[in-house]
């Protein structure tokens, strides 16, 4: 659904609507949350706790990444023609082969982190089928001695080494825009930078909410020293997301050039979603800054405004990014409005469904590797640990 | 042992071999140029690339554009247009408050780039550059993911809507290769349109034209359609 306004070439429309908007949101969620399990996998000891959240909380978003890219192609059957017949020169191409690293290095990861329990859950789970699932999770390997642990650790290691890497080759996916030297909103070398960080920051917030929730809903004691944590990285991702886009805009307002004529004209489309990333990064820099003040409920409340606030300001930095981009025709004389229609493929209510994809993934994934015990429920056997220390 | 007889003989072979041309073959590059000072903007062209190529309603494989550029406060201002791609032809304008410079018509088509953005960024091989020149789609391979229409800065690509994959001008191809003329430079009234391999006499002659000009230079896309007699404005 959309309108021109001044010259626009005769084919021109919005050709990717909201769910490739979806798209790259997902995959800046992905990486936030990956770079957080990486920081408490190999910097911050403190963050161990949330190792097997942070994977339950991921995987799903792996598994939805690709479900709006599908429902966008115009013949999805032919989508694995991404991989026999590759385009190297293209971005897309290259995003399918790092897609399948992070897919398997998440999968491996979740394999060896949850190895130990795959063992314990075969042997004490009560449910015959959820027992015969987790038999077949253990993959045969029955093996806890402490060489065998000490080996899953290093394994660990550089699976997690390989999913940050391919989490923020993806987060790269920005370049899938920023190779495009017609668009004047996407061809600036800036994007791919604060495409990143932005990402980071929202994944971080991801993280937030997730603990807060999987605590709650494990009746576990709330670490605020975590929260303290994550809460700092959120606070300076976002504050450099927000200056490098700032600087972009800055820029292309100073230089004025053709592109810019068209763009300030497309501001009143713009406007909205701007003013959305502006108020919402700044709301949520603040109470992130100020929550390390008070502590107990208000931290928990000013942590979770502060991270819908962040979650919502990157959203509309996407939506800028997709579809404002767009707007602008590749005559640089004039533009299309947009307005998303609410049914069909490219309608609010199918974004919604996919927005919604890796939630109800997440349910499933928690009923079956449940990243904590809850607290109520105390065994009666002691259950094997997966530290090596202690093991 | 090679006597030394046999030895010049070989040599004078082998310097007769070197020494000849390669080929004497003519390029089979093929170029469109367009006279836009012939263009009388009848949409003829429009017309019978729709019939031809079955283009569906409302997209164009190509469109002519009318450009009318005026003095405004001691400015030069730039007035475009295509309402329905010209395929119906223009209607007058009044611009009789206004001292106008220049106007004239320009077709638009895809420009065949040496270096298509638009192949580079296909995931899946689905568009090609030929070797004589053509950008085609095989839309029995495109997955329809639009990339290269974002990626084409002329606006040449469109999304065929019943096909679901990504058209645009394929100058023909069908018909050149049955050795006619595209179909839109077979109905041009005027000439205005010229297609040829590159170095046909009159190709040659136009591309001789100093003023000759190509569409967006800086992107560096290499295109192979020509302009002639059009002025800054059109990009």
């Amino acid at each position: 659904m959309s309108e021109a306004f001044g010259y626009v070439y005769p084919n021109h429309e919005v050709f990717w609507g909201i769910l490739i908007v979806i798209y790259p949101y997902f995959v800046s969620i992905i990486t936030g949350m990956v770079t957080i399990y990486a920081i408490s996998e190999f910097w911050r000891k403190e963050l161990k706790p949330l190792e097997k959240m942070i994977l339950v909380g991921t995987f799903p978003f792996v598994l939805s990444a690709l479900l709006p890219l599908l429902l966008d192609l115009g013949q999805p059957q032919r989508a694995f023609e991404i991989y026999v017949t590759p385009n190297f020169s293209s971005v897309m191409a290259v995003f399918g082969i790092v897609y399948l690293t992070e897919l398997f290095a998440i999968l491996g990861e979740l394999w060896f982190v949850y190895r130990v329990d795959f063992i314990w859950w075969s042997q004490t789970e009560r449910n015959p089928i959820k027992r015969l699932i987790y038999k077949i999770l253990t993959l045969g390997v029955y093996d806890i001695s402490k060489k065998a642990i000490e080996i899953d650790h290093k394994v660990i290691k550089v699976l997690t080494f390989v999913e940050l890497i391919a989490a923020w080759c993806l987060s790269y996916v920005s370049f899938l825009f920023g190779v495009v030297k017609s668009n004047p909103w996407w061809n600036t070398t800036i994007l791919p930078v604060s495409f990143v960080f932005g990402g980071l920051a929202a994944g971080g917030a991801m993280v937030l909410i997730l603990y807060l929730l999987f605590s709650s809903y494990y009746g576990k004691r709330v670490d605020e020293k975590i929260i303290d944590i994550i809460s700092n990285y959120v606070f300076f991702f976002l504050l450099a997301a927000f200056a490098l886009e700032m600087i972009n805009t800055i820029l292309y307002a100073y230089k004025e050039d053709i592109a810019w004529a068209v763009i300030r004209i497309t501001s009143t489309e713009l406007a909205v979603p701007m003013a959305i990333a502006v108020i919402g990064s700044l709301e949520a820099l603040l109470f992130l800054r100020y929550s390390r003040m008070v502590s107990g409920a208000l931290k928990q409340i000013m942590v979770v405004i502060a991270s819908i606030s962040v979650l919502i300001a990157v959203f509309a930095l996407r939506w800028n990014m997709v579809i404002g981009a767009q707007l602008v025709d590749y005559s640089l004389r004039g533009y299309v409005s947009y307005t998303p229609p609410l049914f069909g493929k490219e309608g609010i209510l199918a974004a919604l469904f996919v927005i919604a994809a890796p939630f109800v993934i997440m349910a499933i994934v928690n009923y079956f590797l449940p990243p904590y015990e809850k607290e109520v429920k105390e065994t009666e056997i002691s259950r094997p640990t997966t530290s090596v220390s202690e093991a | 042992m090679i006597s030394r007889r046999e030895f010049l003989k070989s040599g004078i072979k082998l310097a007769i071999i070197l020494t000849l041309p390669v080929s004497s073959a003519k390029s089979e590059k093929y170029v469109y140029v367009i006279d836009a000072s012939r263009c009388i903007g009848c949409g003829s062209c429009v017309r019978a690339c729709r019939e031809e190529n079955n283009v569906p309603e409302g997209k164009y494989r190509t469109w002519v554009e009318r450009y009318v550029v005026y003095m405004n406060e001691g400015i030069e201002e730039v007035y475009v247009e295509s309402p329905e791609g010209g395929e119906h032809g223009f209607e007058d304008l009044d611009f009789s408050d206004k001292e106008v410079l220049r106007a004239y018509f320009v077709p638009k088509l895809c420009m065949h780039c040496e270096k298509p953005p638009c192949v580079k960024v296909c995931p899946v091989n689905a568009t090609w550059l030929t070797d004589d020149g053509f950008v085609l789609i095989d839309e029995d391979h495109c997955i329809g993911c639009k990339y290269c229409i974002q990626a084409c800065p002329y606006g040449a690509r469109y999304f065929h809507e019943e096909k679901h994959v990504v058209d645009k001008c394929t100058w023909c191809y069908h018909r050149v290769k049955r050795g006619m003329k595209p179909a839109c430079v077979h109905v041009c009234p005027t000439g205005a349109r010229i297609f040829g391999k590159i170095d046909d006499k009159e190709i040659e002659e136009r591309l001789r034209d100093p003023t000759i000009k190509i569409l967006k230079p800086e992107l560096n896309t290499r295109p192979k359609v020509f302009y002639q007699k059009i002025g800054w404005e059109v990009w």
